[in-house]
């Protein structure tokens, strides 16, 4: 079997420790540290009415996880979508692709949202009158700096009101080019809190 | 640092029907994370990638132990759901040619615990004839013995894989 660094052998049960000699053949071969690797990290700060990534590193990570935490957005309902930028535009035109199902404590399931060419990917399970809760919401995007591939995002998500509900489900921008920004946006409200992480999964 | 350890990293052999990865699941970590990426087959058309775990033997499980679910939603508002209680494989998720293809992130729990079923859990993505399928999968292999690998076939090798990746990471649990 293939490893990068040595065969699974951890000292104790779970616990994923490295031997000293494991340690030093990882950073030897650059492979020492945690599999999940933070990229960026943003908290909200002034009156923001969109996040954006634009160092993502697409060229170093072909699987990534975005983890949107506490967000929470002002004025009247609003959604939380992602878009994407490709070579540095930001895409808006109606091309993005998504689906979602969602369940909500007042016992409401069903696929609610989708789109077959909308100008963002939905990732909230409903929309909510600002500062009433908050969103939490973690993605995973695949393929975003391979020129030759579409790319793909699926996600799960959970909002906290007065009626409280998750969702899951996916998007694709279907246009094979490179994605080397993300933005998070709440269709033009502010959003006043929240933060948002994006890491990479070492390969 | 996080918690996740990288064990395996294996590139899909182009030109195979069946792709399984041995020796990845063993008595160091109780939960896994298995990424797949990337994947894409050599066929335009729509090709349905079943999952299988591999036992100690080296040899994927085909005994009907498999509980499973798959929702599968789609842009166009056709979903589907498969679902079995004694199953010889997990039905299913979907390829084709690139530049569409298949993605994947799937957690395994106790798999090489001789004293449990081996659970899992996943949601993917393809993209298939212009149309966007997002898969929910869960599954029970209602076995105890001990598994410790993970892959998939296409289903009646109507095609082959041309591109993809796997990778196997453990979750470091703190004493």
């Amino acid at each position: 079997m293939t490893y990068l660094g040595t065969q699974p052998n951890d000292v104790k049960k779970n616990t994923g420790l490295y031997t000293p000699s494991e340690i030093l053949q990882l950073e030897k071969d650059g492979h020492w540290g945690g599999s999940l690797e933070l990229i960026e990290e943003q908290t909200v700060s002034g009156s923001p009415t969109t996040i954006d990534f634009t160092s993502i590193k697409e060229n170093v990570y072909d699987v990534m996880f975005l983890s949107i935490e506490n967000f929470i957005h002002s004025g009247s309902t609003a959604n939380i979508g992602l878009r994407f930028y490709e070579s540095g535009v930001l895409e808006t035109g109606s091309v993005y692709k998504y689906s979602q199902n969602r369940v909500t404590t007042a016992g409401v399931m069903s696929e609610a949202d989708r789109s077959t060419g909308a100008s963002y990917i939905l990732i909230s399970p409903y929309s909510m009158n600002g500062g009433v809760g908050n969103y939490n919401i973690n993605c995973h995007f695949y393929n975003f700096g391979n020129s030759n591939k579409y790319s793909f995002t699926t996600y799960q998500s959970v909002a906290e009101a007065s009626s409280n509900g998750t969702g899951f489900g996916g998007g694709i921008l279907p246009q094979a080019s490179v994605v080397d920004g993300i933005q998070i946006y709440t269709f033009g409200r502010t959003i006043t809190s929240g933060t948002a992480k994006l890491f990479g999964y070492k390969q | 640092m996080s918690n996740l350890r990288l064990i395996n990293e294996t590139e899909v052999t182009t030109g195979i029907s069946e792709f399984y990865v041995n020796n990845i699941f063993t008595d160091d970590f109780d939960i896994y994370k298995v990424v797949f990426n990337n994947i894409s087959t050599a066929s335009s058309s729509s090709c349905n990638l079943f999952h299988r775990f591999v036992d100690s033997s080296g040899i994927a499980v085909t005994s009907s132990k498999y509980t499973f679910q798959t929702l599968q939603i789609r842009d166009d508002g056709v979903s589907a759901q498969y679902r079995g209680d004694a199953n010889t494989s997990v039905s299913r998720v979907l390829s084709d040619l690139s530049p569409e293809g298949h993605s994947s992130t799937n957690w395994i729990y106790n798999p090489t615990n001789t004293n449990s079923y081996t659970y899992y859990t996943g949601q993917s993505m393809s993209g298939i004839s212009s149309v966007l399928r997002m898969g929910q999968q869960i599954c029970v292999l209602e076995e105890t013995s001990k598994i410790t690998g993970f892959g998939f076939f296409v289903n009646g090798a109507t095609t082959t894989f041309s591109t993809g990746v796997m990778r196997t990471y453990g979750l470091r649990v703190d004493a």
